[in-house]
């Protein structure tokens, strides 16, 4: 008897990528023509309903604002020298808190994930100080800092820090003990060890942490701008609701709304790209 | 005959004992009791380099802890282990493992799995990739080397572990119930190439020996030269039996199981294991333990 291998290879049929994802895509219920059409007509049945309501009289548009005004006012605020001013200093304070925050909050998170003592001794402090309504400090850091990027940036820091810093600590203590019984073995030690199984390992808890991560950036910055600061789209929403400019307020938020999407769905790339060994 | 009975020892355990201390409960470390299990007692065994030795056992009985001492991760409670002359260090680059599941890292490709002891030992890329796509043709898994984790079956997971376990040519392979999870034809197809690779070494300057852990004794017969039946509570050496089962038979794995010969080894080495397991009562359990531990090694045949 000659016991040959082609045929338990052959008995698993090769799964293409696509194929699969096409099978994982697919839930039960109904055909995806159907999904989409249903999702348009929800879409469209809102705006619509809102369009009537105010053009009725339903409501009163002047405080509810109407979807075509809001379209016109998008149009109007876009180009304007002010929209150009506030995106660029509410974009640029997300950004750098964004990067800090991240940078911050992981390594932070690994210290406490790879390190029992540092955990015991700091990790009891951890809840409480992140249960404080972070909004409430706004006032507080624009004391200390003035009406400047740094007050924004702080406020964003503080809260973005801890999601992080949480989500790398379990992502750390998470990693597969086989793994690391087998890396151990193979001769993987501190550098190699962190590099080559612990951070790989994290990387899907880490994603799900970083989408968060910006989400809240945004919050956060938005937020102290509209407490007080010098230029930003948050200084623009408290300046246009308190005018009674609806429209104009709506027009920000739907500007704020597709910058969030646009972002998420770049991290969605980069996530299935960097996780591409899940599927 | 091939084997010189003077042959140096290459790995001696000395009465090891191991002890595991089980997590502290408060109520308990309070009135200073902690549980305490008794994973290894009174262990003794050598092994000569070029050995195929199987340990079998019930779950518990600590074969498991026998591997990792060898491999450096558990230190004995008491006793002395000898591996080349001396004691067992973490990570030893003369040493494979190869575990029940297949610990290959799911972000890796088969190829980059195997790679893995390679880089350790710094291999550069060419001689790695090189090596990683021999050992992976070798296990059967040609074409494949791109796959990622996921994207394999069961069975050729196992393979891909089995290829980084050999990859570095490690005179020491500890096998850890490498084909327990199985199904029971790709088992005997993977039990048959390991078998082919480790005949075809036997003998020669790149010989391994091997420290193969199974619960069952069918596979345990069918692949050593010599079976270490353990018992647990505390876990001990019940049997130490060197077989004489022809070889080289990587070929002959189907048919063998149903010789005479091979049914009358597994027989003997079942009654053994199972009588002693289930004994109830506690006197007969204790008799057992005496004639185990004046047990010893006896040649079948």
């Amino acid at each position: 008897m000659t016991l040959t291998v082609e045929a338990d290879n052959a008995a698993v049929p090769q799964v293409g990528r696509r194929e699969r994802r096409a099978t994982a895509a697919r839930r039960p219920g109904a055909p995806r023509w159907v999904i989409h059409v249903g999702r348009v007509v929800l879409l469209v049945g809102f705006l619509a309903l809102w369009e009537t309501a105010a053009r009725e009289g339903w409501v009163n548009p002047v405080l509810f604002g109407q979807p075509s005004g809001i379209w016109t006012s998008l149009w109007e605020y876009l180009p304007s020298e002010r929209h150009f001013t506030s995106l660029t200093s509410t974009g640029s304070a997300i950004a750098v808190a964004f990067v800090i925050g991240s940078i911050t909050g992981t390594v932070a998170g690994l210290i406490l994930g790879l390190s029992p003592t540092v955990d015991a001794i700091v990790g009891p402090f951890m809840t409480p100080i992140n249960s404080v309504p972070r909004i409430a400090l706004a006032p507080v850091f624009i004391a200390w800092f003035g009406l400047t990027m740094t007050a924004k940036v702080v406020l964003a820091v503080s809260i973005v820090f801890f999601i992080l810093a949480e989500n790398a600590r379990s992502a750390v203590r998470s990693v597969d003990p086989d793994l690391m019984t087998m890396a151990r073995v193979v001769g993987l030690r501190r550098a190699n060890l962190l590099l080559k199984v612990v951070l790989p390992s994290a990387v899907p808890t880490m994603f799900a942490g970083l989408r968060l991560t910006f989400t809240y950036s945004l919050l956060g910055v938005i937020a102290s701008e509209m407490i007080a600061a010098t230029a930003g789209l948050g200084q623009d929403i408290v300046l246009f609701s308190s005018m009674f400019q609806i429209n104009t307020t709506f027009a920000i938020l739907v500007e704020l709304m597709f910058i969030a999407v646009v972002i998420t769905w770049l991290f969605g790339m980069l996530e299935r790209w960097l996780l591409r060994w899940q599927r | 005959m091939e084997r010189e009975p003077a042959r140096p020892n290459l790995v001696t355990f000395s009465n090891v004992r191991q002890v595991f201390h089980g997590q502290r409960v408060r109520g308990a470390a309070a009135q200073g009791q902690e549980t305490e299990v008794v994973a290894l007692d009174g262990i003794n065994l050598e092994i000569q380099a070029g050995q195929f030795v199987a340990l079998v056992g019930a779950s518990g009985c600590g074969k498991t802890t026998l591997l990792n001492m060898l491999a450096g991760l558990v230190k004995p409670t008491e006793g002395t282990i000898d591996l080349a002359g001396a004691a067992p260090k973490l990570p030893n680059m003369d040493i494979g493992y190869m575990f029940a599941r297949d610990a290959l890292l799911p972000w890796r490709t088969a190829r980059k799995n195997v790679e893995l002891p390679l880089e350790m030992r710094g291999w550069d890329r060419k001689a790695r990739r090189d090596r990683a796509r021999e050992m992976l043709d070798l296990v059967g898994l040609k074409g494949r080397e791109n796959q990622f984790r996921l994207q394999l079956s069961q069975g050729m997971r196992q393979r891909v572990a089995l290829a980084r376990t050999l990859a570095a040519d490690p005179s020491i392979l500890l096998m850890d119930e490498p084909f327990a999870a199985l199904d029971a034809r790709t088992k005997l197809t993977l039990q048959a190439e390991f078998l082919r690779i480790w005949e075809q070494h036997k003998g020669g300057d790149k010989q391994k020996t091997v420290l193969f852990v199974t619960h069952d004794l069918h596979e345990a017969t069918l692949l050593a030269d010599r079976v270490v039946i353990m018992l647990p509570n505390p876990g001990r050496i019940a049997e130490d039996r060197f077989l004489d089962l022809p070889r080289p038979r990587a070929e002959q794995l189907g048919e063998l199981q149903f010789t005479d010969e091979f049914k009358n080894v597994t027989h003997s080495l079942f009654e053994r294991l199972e009588g002693a397991i289930s004994t109830p009562a506690h006197g007969d359990r204790s008799a057992a333990r005496d004639q185990a531990t004046t047990t010893t090694a006896s040649r079948a045949g």
